[in-house]
């Protein structure tokens, strides 16, 4: 049985992992402009790369976010459609709500794995130097 | 369905924690902006002038999803003050109006979001000009 706090539970676990999601996007997008300066400074094909794979990342976080603002929207919903007694819709649109968080989850899975690569890529850079 | 003198408090760790994500954003596109501001003045490249273009509207939408954001918060506030006073009907009505603000500036930051990605695509546009270049004189 859905009540009116049961979407409201979400809420608060939403929105921190939409600041989450914020502080990444924003330290990311940071991390892009000064490659971008070093690569026009020494044209470095590594540091390219590295560009390349943070802005995969920067794609996949804008639509993890994009997710969990509509699974928070839809969870807003829910409680109105409760308010308003249409029980049987607020259940959907609760499963609804659940499932865009899932989908917003599983692409921040999918970002957290990918997420060492340009990492990897800088310190590559590191070990060649060494063996020469 | 029955309001009970918690049920808009269950709002309040999740708008707090939102207004603290607009705050965020905020922040980090003024600095933006202002850095973007200095190096335009340097080289009046085309491309600063777009990407301060969208990092402007964007600054407005967040100002705007703040607004509506600390409304509807203060509107839970006034209905937990309401029901406190057992005026119940009119309580009902402004959580309702909190709601659908916060719905208001959930759909103005899910349009933010939409638009976030496009002033890194303009500032990488000309690297892209260059590697298209490399590859074409291979």
């Amino acid at each position: 049985m859905l009540t009116i706090s049961t979407p409201a539970i979400l809420f608060p676990a939403t929105s921190l992992i939409l600041l989450a999601y914020t502080a990444k996007m924003i330290q990311l997008a940071n991390l892009i402009r000064s490659l971008k300066k070093q690569y026009l400074a020494d044209r470095d094909k590594a540091v390219l790369s590295q560009i390349v794979s943070l802005r995969r990342r920067i794609y996949l976080i804008r639509n993890m976010q994009a997710c969990g603002i509509l699974s928070f929207i839809t969870g807003g919903v829910c409680m109105m459609m409760l308010f308003w007694g249409f029980q049987l819709l607020a259940e959907y649109i609760f499963g609804l709500s659940l499932t865009l968080l899932l989908i917003s989850l599983f692409l921040s899975f999918k970002e957290i794995r990918i997420s060492v690569s340009a990492l990897n890529i800088e310190l590559g850079l590191i070990s060649k130097s060494r063996k020469l | 369905m029955e309001l009970t003198l918690t049920t808009p408090a269950l709002l309040f760790p999740a708008i707090s924690l939102l207004l603290l994500a607009y705050t965020n954003r905020f922040l980090a596109l003024a600095s933006l902006i202002r850095t973007l501001k200095t190096q335009y003045v340097e080289n009046q490249s085309p491309h600063l002038l777009s990407q301060i273009a969208n990092i402007r509207t964007r600054i407005i939408q967040v100002r705007n999803m703040q607004t509506c954001g600390i409304l509807s918060f203060l509107l839970c506030v006034l209905t937990m003050w309401l029901m406190y006073n057992n005026q119940q009907m009119l309580a009902k009505y402004m959580f309702g109006i909190s709601l659908l603000l916060l719905m208001i500036s959930l759909m103005i930051s899910l349009r933010e979001i939409l638009i976030s990605v496009r002033a890194l695509e303009i500032e990488l546009e000309d690297i892209e000009q260059y590697v298209r270049d490399n590859e074409a004189r291979k």
